[in-house]
């Protein structure tokens, strides 16, 4: 875990020393608190601390000896964490209407559901009530998809 | 006298009072699912008011604007999942609360908050509206950044032993609240010459990822133990009991004032008055360790004041014509379709609708006690579906409450990158309060004070010169010193213990 820890810590070191590089393209010559003011000051901070909180983490590793489990560690929670982000990634180009009820068997099969009466039951039912609700009822628009896909979501909203 | 009585008489009418409880109940419903709030419910709702009586008409728009404000606070505490942004606030306590088997005593005090904050409010709107309106205008930057430093502050009492985790989470809130266009020069910041983060990172998307798609990652990862789990089998609200309540009567009454106050200040609203609800409860309470673990103080610090926050948010709408607030904004909308300009001239030539109003924000807060009860309960029959079922419907619920936002897919990953952060704060024990006040407060605080820093010619101690502006940030710079004090006692006396 701790090793995991100084991992995330240095991730956050490198990723604010870069981003305060990048204030440098929006500072404005001549201005006294321009764009470039607050995130310089914010990053600042960022990186003394980050730096402390690694400093903390390297000695609580050397005195327990403890190097824990790697951030990659997720075993069969990958293949979930790949569900959510096919989902959101399918969104935009299959619309709403075809890849939630698909996305949520999916998760509730990896999550360990058997019941497929449930299964089946949920997911459409929800996918049915939100498209009401929302496109119906409240006039909130749910993504339609591309091409083919957008046609058939127009059958419906 | 008079008009108060026939304010009686309109309110009290059986149609007047339908269509407060109608609007309650509507309000509490659209502020519990994520992706609908009262702002919506109240702008769809402007032309049917059309053909009702002015008093009718808005009298059910400002009941939604109170059902609203409170229905967040449902799916906050049952679910992780903030209805409204509002309640953000309410989840750091109330989901740990529903967690340890408490949702129905969380959902009770949030209820009961909710309904006190809400009369507080509307009984200042009823007897200074005026007055405050004049005190609220005088507010300038030099005092929104003090507002906004004094909030910020409680990111030290949150931190508890682990204060620099707690800072660098509300450095990083703060660094993503600089994400998009300065508002001051319009120059576009960290989005990598892309067109997708122009708009800037919004608090909500933000707010459900690191909240509820981290948890749903978290039990994601557990693996298969999650099949059958059930969150809690049964959730029945339980109000408090009256020695409960008044336990928590000096943390409700303070946030009572902190809401209407900053309600009544034009474009803070009731976000920020939960966040600073939140924050006061935890720099005045004896136990500030206990904050984010479940206890009844951090449910009611916020809810009051964002309940409180609605009634403040009415006294620049109808004193001055400023709405306080987006939904107050659309409100205004309702005053028109009838002809009517809310501002100095509405109390002279409509008496008696003013009062009207009045009286029917006070009836709301009341039905809100029953309405809250009854969605309360039936959100929480959701606590009895296990989580193989209940995790991927919440995280579509998640990613259409952050779609329908702006309606941008952008806001969508903005989502799922704030979950994975989430997800590894979690694991690493980083709090996750301070990033999201940071990332709410922060543009208040940038702004106000470069505004600030520009109106008073770059000079700093102007800040200070100005007493309200001056006390209340000399008051957050003793806040923080105590809390480094308290820390430092306790490593000294954690170290001479190891010595013995």
């Amino acid at each position: 875990m701790l090793k995991g820890e100084l991992a995330f810590s240095i991730l956050i070191l490198v990723a604010a020393t870069y981003l305060f590089w990048e204030t440098g393209n929006f500072v404005k010559p001549g201005t006294t608190m321009g764009p470039s003011f607050w995130p310089r000051i914010v990053l600042g901070c960022l990186i003394v601390l980050v730096g402390l909180a690694s400093v903390d983490t390297l000695r609580a590793l050397e005195t327990r000896q403890a190097w824990g489990q790697s951030l990659a560690t997720m075993d069969r929670g990958k293949l979930r964490f790949f569900a959510a982000i096919a989902y959101l990634a399918l969104l935009p180009v299959l619309g709403f209407i075809l890849t939630t009820p698909a996305f949520m068997i999916a998760f509730m099969l990896l999550l360990g559901e058997k019941s497929v009466g449930w299964i089946l039951g949920v997911s459409i039912a929800m996918t049915a009530v939100i498209v009401v609700l929302f496109t119906k009822a409240m006039y909130v628009p749910l993504p339609r998809g591309e091409w083919l896909f957008r046609q058939f979501s127009l059958l419906f909203y | 006298m008079d008009l108060w009585l026939s304010a009686l008489q309109v309110v009290f009418a059986p149609t007047t009072l339908l269509f407060i409880a109608f609007g309650v109940l509507l309000g509490t419903v659209l502020g519990a699912i994520p992706g609908l709030n009262s702002t919506m419910g109240t702008a769809l709702l402007i032309p049917f008011t059309f053909a009702m009586e002015p008093a009718n008409g808005l009298a059910l728009l400002a009941a939604v604007y109170c059902g609203g404000t409170f229905g967040g606070s449902i799916s906050a505490i049952l679910f992780n999942v903030p209805g409204a942004p509002e309640a953000a606030a309410t989840g750091f306590d109330g989901y740990p609360m529903a967690q340890k088997g408490q949702a129905g005593e969380a959902l009770g005090y949030a209820i009961m908050s909710s309904v006190l904050g809400g009369l507080f409010s509307v009984l200042v709107l009823t007897l200074v509206s005026p007055q405050l309106a004049v005190v609220g205008l005088t507010f300038s930057q030099p005092e929104y950044f003090a507002l906004a430093v004094a909030a910020l502050t409680l990111i030290a009492s949150l931190g508890g032993s682990g204060m620099v985790k707690a800072f660098i989470a509300g450095l990083i809130g703060l660094l993503l609240a600089t994400v998009g266009i300065d508002e001051m020069t319009a120059d576009p910041r960290f989005t990598f010459g892309g067109k997708a983060l122009l708009g800037g990172i919004n608090f909500i998307p933000a707010l459900i990822g690191t909240f509820a798609v981290s948890e749903i990652l978290a039990k994601a990862e557990e693996g298969t133990g999650l099949h059958g789990e059930h969150l809690h089998m049964k959730v029945s609200t339980k109000l408090p009991r009256f020695h409960e309540l008044l336990r928590l009567k000096w943390t409700m009454l303070r946030s009572a004032v902190i809401g209407t106050a900053i309600g009544i200040l034009p474009g803070v609203g009731a976000t920020t008055a939960a966040f600073i609800g939140y924050s006061e409860a935890v720099r005045w309470s004896r136990h500030p360790e206990r904050f984010g673990t479940g206890v009844p103080e951090g449910i009611a610090g916020p809810e009051t004041a964002n309940n409180a926050a609605t009634g403040g948010a009415m006294v620049p709408l109808l004193t001055l014509g400023i709405p306080g607030s987006a939904t107050t904004a659309v409100i205004i909308g309702g005053f028109l379709v009838h002809g009517l300009q809310p501002g100095p001239m509405l109390f002279m030539n409509q008496p008696k609708l003013m009062y009207s109003i009045f009286l029917a924000m006070f009836v709301a807060n009341i039905f809100m006690l029953f309405a809250g009860l009854l969605v309360a309960k039936g959100f929480a029959n959701f606590r009895k579906i296990r989580y193989s079922i209940l995790g991927p419907v919440i995280f579509v619920f998640a990613a259409i409450g952050s779609f329908g936002i702006r309606n941008d897919m952008t806001d969508l990953w903005i989502m799922f990158a704030c979950g994975l952060l989430g997800y590894f704060f979690k694991k690493f024990k980083y709090p996750i309060a301070p990033l999201i006040i940071g990332l709410v407060l922060g543009p208040l605080t940038e702004v106000s004070l470069r505004k600030g820093m520009f109106m008073a010619d770059y000079q700093l101690a102007a800040f200070l010169l100005r007493p309200i502006a001056g006390t209340i940030l000399l008051l957050a710079a003793a806040s923080v010193l105590w809390n480094l004090y308290a820390v430092f006692v306790k490593r000294g006396k954690a170290s001479l213990e190891e010595v013995e």
